[in-house]
């Protein structure tokens, strides 16, 4: 729990306020004048000192003032005690209202969310997103936006009418207090220049806050402070590689290219080992959830952690292969696999994929291509709880076809299986906490989440050993990976720790 | 080829509005659904043909819509 003030003055305020009303009682006691007026306005003070200053949510609010009121008729219950006059009243009181307390605090542990005040989850920016027709101007809706004293911006000024006539018309409106609902309202019945707007609330994918600036735990090695919320870490198991690899020194810093929707360069998890690369920019965020799975900068006190220790294994390099909205063509996922290829990649990583029992021509000319300049593809099952047979680039010979499992070890219930395919492995893709494009973290879930975190073990083999070829790093994971129940489905599960171990001891 | 189905909202990669026809088949709209249609539960009735898109949702079978109303 973070100091506060609240913490040191909430106790003495109450103590002083009883110590008043106690004060008062033993003037009565030796019959002489009390005075009200004073003590309560001194209690009601302390009573609403607390109210304003105390946070969290209502429960908590309440246990805390029970708790300092508790204490402080404790504590006057010895001046009390000193004049001989009823010093049980307060301590029984003070027991009392302190166990009451404990009792709370354990309510809103439990219950804490939905006792939180109204407004603490209110989670609307007092901001509305509005998509104009295509040939709809920002002034037209002037008149509108001036009676609700607005300002706009373009919601996504990176984004051009070719690339996405969707994006490039949505806009941002700024509004006062309470009134984006009316606005937003008013907007939908503007049904000649509006297509959409709806107000910008903070759902769906929620940044996750830092508990602290570094973490503080005590249980990992690394000093990142989300490695706490990345289940998939076991700390005995992390905390080993992260001792092997901080003395290591890697033969290069292998190349690992997000195929996908591009990267956030400038996230302040990435930009330390982000190279250039076409795609260093990131509308719809997917390929920077990717990329910091397989690379994030750990040991650097922020976000996230991954096997990248200090940055020294793998470089992350960005390739745009789907649009803003996370759709592509075989076409265009063929070029940006090509261009990683010529761009030296070590490992080429495709969160991706379409429904294709045969593979499109033009993906496994450009996949063969990669392979035959040393490159190793890894690719997601798929998420339709099918057979990644099914799905291309998985079904392409020679590629690491990666399904995913939950913390129970058991295969996700939306993951492909990957039966029948030759390379077949699988790793955590569900909840899995990664980067935010734009900044922050953000929890996903997918064969796509996955399949990074395959790429980046993959990756930091190939920084310890460059002549690892494809074959042979399948068969590392393959013989270090932990069976499990559904293995004769996804395969078996990476051990990080066990797959760098049998690297280093077979010198392969 | 017509589809009839309804709308449903997939949490898995970051969140997408897909159809889960009443053939019991998933459809993953190419380009996306019109924001209109982006409503859970919405019943959509569409006339649409396979696409050999890709996407980062993995989800359905692609297809590409050319008409679509609410049934």
């Amino acid at each position: 729990m973070e100091f506060r003030l609240i913490h040191v003055l909430g106790p003495v305020v109450a103590t002083v306020a009883m110590y008043f009303i106690g004060r008062n009682m033993v003037q009565k006691e030796k019959g002489r004048e009390i005075r009200v007026a004073p003590t309560l306005i001194l209690f009601f003070s302390a009573l609403a000192f607390h109210i304003f200053f105390t946070e969290g949510t209502f429960l908590d609010r309440v246990s805390i003032i029970l708790l300092d009121f508790g204490i402080a008729m404790i504590i006057d219950s010895g001046y009390l005690a000193y004049h001989k006059v009823h010093p049980k009243v307060f301590w029984g009181l003070g027991m009392i209202l302190v166990f009451t307390a404990a009792i709370m605090y354990l309510l809103s542990y439990l219950f804490g969310i939905i006792w939180r005040f109204d407004s603490e989850v209110s989670n609307s920016r007092n901001e509305v997103l509005v998509e104009l027709g295509t040939d709809d101007r920002i002034d037209e809706i002037s008149g509108i936006l001036a009676n609700y004293d607005a300002t706009w911006e373009a919601a996504y000024p990176m984004v051009t009418a070719s690339e996405d006539s969707d994006l490039s018309q949505t806009f941002l409106i700024s509004v006062k207090d309470g009134k984006a609902t009316d606005l937003v309202n008013e907007l939908l019945n503007d049904k000649e220049n509006v297509d959409f707007a709806e107000e910008n609330f903070d759902i769906g994918i929620e940044p996750i806050e830092s508990e602290s600036e570094t973490n503080s735990s005590g249980i990992f090695f690394a000093n990142d402070p989300q490695i706490t919320g990345q289940w998939w870490m076991v700390p005995e198991e992390i905390n080993a590689i992260h001792e092997i690899l901080k003395d290591l020194r890697p033969a290069k810093k292998a190349k690992v290219a997000i195929v996908d929707t591009g990267v956030d360069s400038k996230h302040e998890d990435i930009s330390g080992v982000f190279r250039i690369s076409p795609g260093s920019t990131d509308v719809h965020g997917h390929g920077t959830h990717c990329a910091g799975l397989s690379g994030a900068s750990t040991n650097n006190g922020k976000g996230i952690a991954s096997l990248n220790w200090e940055g020294k294994f793998i470089e992350v390099k960005g390739y745009h292969a789907l649009d803003t909205k996370g759709r592509g063509t075989t076409e265009t996922v063929a070029e940006a696999i090509i261009r990683a290829a010529e761009d030296d990649a070590d490992v080429i990583n495709l969160s991706l994929g379409g429904m294709s029992p045969f593979p499109p021509r033009s993906q496994v000319k450009a996949i063969e291509y990669a392979q035959s300049l040393g490159c190793i593809v890894i690719a997601a099952a798929g998420n339709n709880n099918g057979n990644a047979r099914n799905h291309s680039p998985s079904n392409i010979e020679g590629v690491i076809s990666v399904a995913a499992v939950n913390p129970s070890g058991r295969k996700a219930e939306f993951s492909n299986i990957n039966t029948g395919l030759a390379r077949p492995i699988a790793a955590p893709g569900v909840d899995i906490l990664s980067l935010k494009t734009g900044g922050g973290y953000v929890r996903m879930s997918g064969t796509s989440m996955a399949t990074p975190i395959v790429s980046g073990l993959v990756g930091m083999m190939r920084a310890i050993n460059p002549d690892l070829s494809a074959g042979d790093a399948y068969r590392i994971l393959n013989e270090s990976g932990k069976p499990v129940e559904d293995s004769d489905k996804v395969g078996k599960v990476i051990n990080c720790l066990a797959a760098i171990e049998l690297l280093m001891e077979s010198g392969k | 080829m017509t589809i009839t189905g309804s709308v449903v909202y997939v949490t898995l990669e970051g969140g997408f509005f897909g159809i889960r026809g009443d053939d019991g088949m998933n459809y993953l709209p190419d380009p996306e659904l019109p924001a209109e249609f982006r409503k859970e539960g919405t019943r959509i009735r569409a006339e649409a043909e396979y696409s050999e898109g890709m996407s980062v949702f993995m989800w359905g079978t692609m297809i590409r819509i050319s008409k679509i109303n609410k049934n």
